[in-house]
């Protein structure tokens, strides 16, 4: 079984990262189990996304999957869009499990009302030093901003970060899985940009290992 | 046939297009909006489908077309249902002809709703059967048969799936021939008039035909017992340290005869807790000296409760661990059999405090509610390390949900704010987005109950508080659904006070969906999708305008203003305040200005960074996540990928540094 966190803030696209990851998953006959936040706390609150999937020979064993929730410490990959979305999910990562965040901040309207400048670096630190001390067993930056600038969309970031988390080996399949997802998922004239997107992200693992 | 990554709420869907549905109406509540939406979505033709004004007006339209022998599913939230009490509580005393089912979603651990309630205790109030899906696979199969046995008794029945299951996603075969059910039309009977001797009539009905469904229930193969061996679990509890803190010893626990009990999602949380469990004790070197069975019960009907079941299961046992959210209803209905069949078992759950009381189950809370029942020593090898303790947790900014940016309700309350600066004034708020403008910095809605609240209790609080001004606000879609009868209210009793009508064109909260005051319709001629994208000005020909509502009500002052009008918006706070003032009564505003779902985004203004002083001033009115503090820390910046172009920043701004694009240096 494999157990994905997704954490980030409402509109940054982590809903159709899920999705995705399902998808490709699904396209392997795995059964798959996902879960939202939807409705008020989306409005520019912080967002998870749990995705959960076995494979046909589990399922095959016997093994079962009737939650859709992530528990707590299990997760074997933990996607954050954002420093301190990633850090606030933490406690949802396995030892040893892999993350991959997004190195631009969202800032909150809480940080800069009370004139704080929220850079996203402390956040970043810590992951660095918990990847230091092995609780982290892999921890991919991505610069998701250059990623986009490329791209010509601000919008690829889920892509981006979904490339880097296959390239990463925790999904258990490449990022070329992703390819069908995709074509299905989006609309067509976003395919081409977001498979672009794909590939940069994956490149950005193998680079920075 | 490829499969769908379907959610609860689309599968549910799926579940009425199987059981051939004829009639579809609710009212867009989190979490249960998208059963009607994906509904509407593949309606094959011949299905009607309506956003209803409310809920108490959809189960009626719902049960006119049971009465006429229609299928009918009627959607709503678990508060919806309070809305909809009057009309449920006298459908089992009628009874159906075609099937009707209800599908009110439950919210544990609001996530958008404004209480904890039960709807499994709302079904024991009416007296209508319940099923308790814990999968988005089961939620689906229990649409057919609910409508069967809707049909076989002439009852209404409820399915309520709750947040995790209407938004948890699995695959499905969505490829489901939709066959209408056939429709018998409306026989006239004496039945379908609830006077008062019929009511008695009725009544013994329901008391006569609930034990047959019990019966029923008793059956079903998802009212499941089943037996578990424990590997370990007795050796375990053996150990000395655990005697040491007051544990049971090895014998004691062995002797136990123990039973766990799960109903809704609690079910599927307590499988994978109860694997994660015998996982780790499989791992343990030590041999199993002692095997403990433990006897699991499964609720998917709470009501009425399948009591013979229970008694079977609760034959023999010792103690009984109960697992589901919100009330403790299973929990209860174990005490009532226990004391109807003389069993000593000690039932244990909400009512002893041994599991969570409020808020929602998790896998990791019946891990250690398990463990502590079970006297095992093996969570601890489940529950993995925190993060070392060692490392300083960097301390992250809170981000509590907020107005997106461009959205016109900011511009709203910045005006009513500016209007009123430095006046005690208090700000009755209602259900929706616009609840949210009591986050800093607008720091705004000082009362919210339900929905229509907030055009009637600041009426109770005039009366009281008569020499304080005071203000009533409410969006376009709760004028519909509960606000037309506060503001009649209001008029006959002479209230001395301003209603804000929020008016973004949309039930913005929930997603987007069309209501009265939009023309556009779910089904009909236009179809969902075409309808969404209609012509807009073919749908004002349909829509009830707010303001000629209000006027006709006999509301003399009704101001129409652009809240994307900083200005304009402030002087029409003042005008009406003015009127208040004078004692002259009820004035009203409203606010008009479509919610960014459904409308374009505009050009983004740019920032001139010589004339930005970072006054705040910006920042300070508005609390806009597209605008932070630039990495100079000498100005403000604005994010481009979040502005909406609303330009209310352009207009706040004193020194002209935030310009409109197009505007020149």
């Amino acid at each position: 079984m494999i157990n994905v966190i997704i954490a980030g803030v409402g509109g940054q696209g982590t809903v159709l990262a899920s999705k995705l990851i399902a998808y490709a998953a699904m396209e392997r006959e795995d059964f798959v189990r996902t879960a939202e936040t939807i409705g008020m706390a989306q409005r520019g609150g912080s967002v998870l996304g749990h995705v959960r999937f076995l494979s046909a020979r589990e399922l095959n064993q016997g093994k079962e999957l009737l939650s859709p929730l992530v528990p707590k410490a299990q997760a074997d990959l933990l996607i954050g869009f954002e420093p301190g979305e990633a850090v606030r999910a933490l406690d949802f990562l396995r030892p040893g499990g892999v993350v991959v965040v997004a190195s631009g901040t969202v800032p909150p309207v809480t940080a800069t009302l009370a004139k704080r400048r929220y850079d996203g670096n402390a956040e970043l630190a810590y992951l660095q030093s918990l990847a230091a001390s092995k609780h982290i067993g892999k921890l991919v930056v991505v610069d998701g901003q250059s990623i986009c600038e490329t791209c010509g969309s601000p919008r690829v970031l889920n892509v981006a970060l979904l490339g880097a988390a296959a390239s990463s080996g925790a999904l258990g399949f490449s990022a070329d899985q992703f390819d069908k997802a995709i074509e299905a998922q989006i609309k067509e004239r976003f395919v081409a940009l977001n498979k672009q997107a794909l590939r940069l992200g994956a490149a950005e693992f193998t680079q920075k290992m | 046939m490829a499969k769908e990554l379907l959610m609860g709420n689309q599968a549910i869907a799926l579940g009425a297009l199987k059981a051939g549905v004829n009639v579809v109406c609710g009212y867009p509540g989190t979490p249960s909006t998208e059963v009607l939406e994906a509904i509407a979505a593949r309606n094959p033709g011949g299905i009607h489908v309506e956003w209803s004004t409310n809920e108490k007006v959809a189960l009626e339209v719902g049960a006119g077309a049971a009465f006429s022998g229609a299928r009918a599913l009627v959607t709503m939230k678990q508060v919806g249902l309070n809305v909809a009490a009057d009309p449920l509580m006298s459908l089992p005393y009628v009874g159906v002809s075609g099937g009707l089912v209800l599908l009110v979603a439950d919210d544990p651990a609001p996530m958008s709703s404004q209480t904890e309630q039960d709807t499994r205790q709302f079904a024991q109030f009416a007296k209508i059967p319940v099923f308790d899906p814990a999968t988005p696979e089961e939620a689906c199969a229990m649409i057919p048969e609910a409508f069967e046995l809707s049909e076989r008794y002439r009852t209404p029945v409820i399915v309520r799936p709750s947040t995790r299951i209407c938004h948890g996603s699995a695959a499905f075969e969505t490829d489901i021939p939709y066959q209408p059910h056939p429709v018998s039309g409306f026989e006239r009977s004496p039945h379908w008039i609830v006077l008062p001797r019929r009511a008695y009539e009725g009544h013994k009905e329901i008391i006569e035909r609930l034990p047959i469904i019990e019966q029923e229930f008793c059956d079903h193969p998802l009212n499941s017992i089943e037996h578990i061996e424990l590997p370990g679990i007795a050796k375990s509890a053996s150990n000395s340290d655990q005697q040491a803190t007051g544990a049971l010893s090895a014998g004691q626990a062995a002797s136990r005869r123990l039973g766990i009990v799960a109903s809704g999602i609690s079910y599927a949380y307590l499988r994978d807790a109860l694997s994660m469990l015998i996982d780790q004790s499989q791992k343990q070197v030590d041999g199993f000296s002692a095997e403990t069975e433990l006897r699991l019960l499964r609720v998917a009907t709470p009501f009425p409760f399948p009591d013979q079941r229970a008694v079977e299961f609760l034959d023999s046992l010792d103690e009984v661990l109960v697992f589901e959210e919100l009330e403790p209803v299973v929990e209860r209905e174990l005490q009532r059999v226990c004391g109807a069949f003389h069993l000593p078992v000690t039932i244990k759950g909400k009512l002893t405090k041994d599991t969570t009381v409020a808020g929602e189950n998790t896998v990791n809370s019946l891990l250690q509610q398990v463990n502590d029942f079970l006297s095992t020593t093996n969570l601890a090898q489940v529950q993995a390390e925190t993060p070392p303790t060692d490392l300083a947790t960097p301390e992250l900014p809170a981000r509590p949900p907020m107005f997106c940016a461009g959205c016109p309700h900011r511009g709203s309350f910045a005006a009513t704010k500016r209007a009123l600066k430095g006046r005690p004034a208090i700000f009755s708020g209602d259900i929706g987005c616009y609840t949210l403008a009591n986050a800093q910095p607008l720091d705004m809605i000082d009362t919210c109950i339900c929905m229509g609240g907030g055009f009637t209790v600041p009426q109770g609080m005039a009366w009281a508080q008569p020499d304080v001004l005071h203000l009533g606000f409410l969006g376009d879609s709760t004028f519909f659904a509960s606000g037309l009868t506060g503001v009649v209210n209001a008029v006959y009793n002479r209230a001395n006070l301003v209603l804000v009508v929020l008016d973004n064109s949309t039930t913005a909260m929930t997603g987007a969906q069309p209501h009265a005051g939009t023309g556009r319709r779910m089904s009909g001629n236009d179809g969902y999708n075409a309808a969404v994208k209609a012509d807009m000005e073919r749908d004002a020909l349909n829509a009830l305008r707010i303001p000629d509502i209000l006027h006709a009500m006999g509301i003399e002052h009704v101001d129409v203003v652009d809240p994307l009008d900083f200005d304009a918006s402030v002087e029409a706070i003042r005008r009406a305040v003015a009127i208040v003032d004078a004692g002259k009564g009820v004035s009203a505003v409203v606010f008009r200005s479509p919610c960014i779902a459904v409308s374009p985004p505009q050009p983004i203004p740019w920032v001139d960074p010589e004339a930005c002083t970072l006054c705040r001033i910006c920042i300070n009115t508005l609390g806009c996540p597209a605008i932070s503090i630039a990495p100079t820390e000498k100005t403000i910046q604005i994010d481009t990928g979040l502005c909406y172009g609303c330009d209310l920043c352009v207009q706040v701004c004193p020194f002209k540094a935030i310009n409109r694009t197009g505007d020149s240096k």
